[in-house]
């Protein structure tokens, strides 16, 4: 379990320099952002022998930072002052979906663009796409 | 799949991106020397600026300036800024569209246009003119507005116009037509480069 969260987190993170790298050259951030989506996939078919408790625990801690500056960003919480920047620090930490993100279209509701709630939601969403990959490969 | 198999597959996944993210990397820099021999680019701004622990875009507060933007035409740039912001002395800038508003790029509004009031916020803050002729700033207002609800990404590379940051909407408005307002050549566009122009003009300022 510790193993596959460390790996996800150099993954994740070496992920985030490529995407911004990637960003230079068009096109490229979006081929990157399905990449990681498939590396994603693979190590979490990879953990599909481990319980799915631990892929639990695996997934939320991987996603952690991600869900602490989600959880920020909708409530007045504001530890150390960091509310302000929270929503800047949970889009660089989904730098890497940065190129599918910037396809989500240009619509705005109660003011927000729809970029803006996918980033509030994507920690979540990327638990269960960790945990939907883990369980494929159960079967 | 053998175990041999499966470790190399293993150490693939794991290495990918840090290798993708070194070949980048250097291409990048071997495609844009010029910017990276230059010790003013921005992005050693930054680097000098977070090693003294600065970070973001500065001491946010509610500074309350008193500057008029009385005589405001359209294609106006007008710059706020906070201290210790670390990317240089402005941390904002938006471009006058007419009736009270402006056009700018933030990160959970994404490129959109509001009212000119909340520049009083900012500690620093200045106008500029932008030295053309008013169908030219007319067209760059028309088409800076095309991105309206287009994603905010605060380190936005000029290339491309899917992603964008406040700076980048307004340089590459006036760059479509004609108008180069980055003498730096820069990988990022900033606030301050339109301020170190020499294509724009004070108009007025506060705070510094």
């Amino acid at each position: 379990m510790l193993v596959n969260t460390i790996r996800l987190y150099i993954i994740h993170v070496s992920a985030i320099a490529a995407g911004i790298l990637g960003s230079y050259y068009s096109g490229l951030d979006i081929m990157t952002a399905l990449v990681y989506l498939l590396i994603i996939a693979w190590e979490a078919r990879r953990a599909g022998s481990i319980s799915f408790r631990n892929n639990i625990i695996t997934a939320c801690v991987w996603q952690a930072p991600g869900i602490f500056f989600a959880v920020l960003c909708i409530s007045s919480f504001d530890p150390m002052g960091l509310y302000e920047y929270a929503i800047f620090i949970l889009q660089f930490w989904f730098t890497p979906l940065l190129g599918l993100l910037s396809l989500a279209g240009i619509n705005s509701y109660f003011d927000k663009p729809l970029y803006y709630y996918l980033l509030i939601c994507l920690p979540f969403i990327s638990v269960l796409y960790y945990l939907g990959a883990a369980g494929t490969s159960r079967r | 799949m053998n175990t041999n198999q499966r470790r190399r597959m293993d150490r693939f996944r794991l290495l990918l991106f840090p290798l993708l993210t070194v070949l980048l990397a250097m291409l990048l820099v071997s495609g844009n020397r010029p910017v990276f021999n230059n010790r003013e680019a921005v992005f050693y701004t930054y680097i000098d600026s977070a090693a003294r622990g600065n970070f973001g875009y500065g001491t946010s507060l509610k500074y309350a300036n008193n500057i008029s933007f009385t005589g405001l035409e359209k294609g106006d740039i007008i710059l706020g800024g906070y201290p210790d912001c670390a990317y240089g002395r402005f941390s904002h800038v938006a471009m006058y569209i007419g009736e009270g508003e402006v056009i700018e790029a933030f990160v959970d509004y994404g490129v959109h246009i509001r009212p000119i009031e909340h520049f009083r916020d900012y500690k620093y803050v200045c106008l500029l003119r932008v030295q053309a002729d008013p169908e030219i700033k007319q067209q760059a207002v028309d088409y800076a507005c095309r991105f309206q609800g287009n994603m905010f990404y605060a380190l936005a590379f000029k290339p491309g116009d899917r992603i964008w940051n406040c700076s980048k909407v307004i340089w590459k408005a006036y760059q479509e037509q004609g108008l180069e307002l980055d003498e730096s050549g820069d990988l990022w566009i900033s606030p301050d480069i339109f301020y170190n122009s020499s294509q724009t003009s004070l108009i007025r300022k506060r705070g510094y």
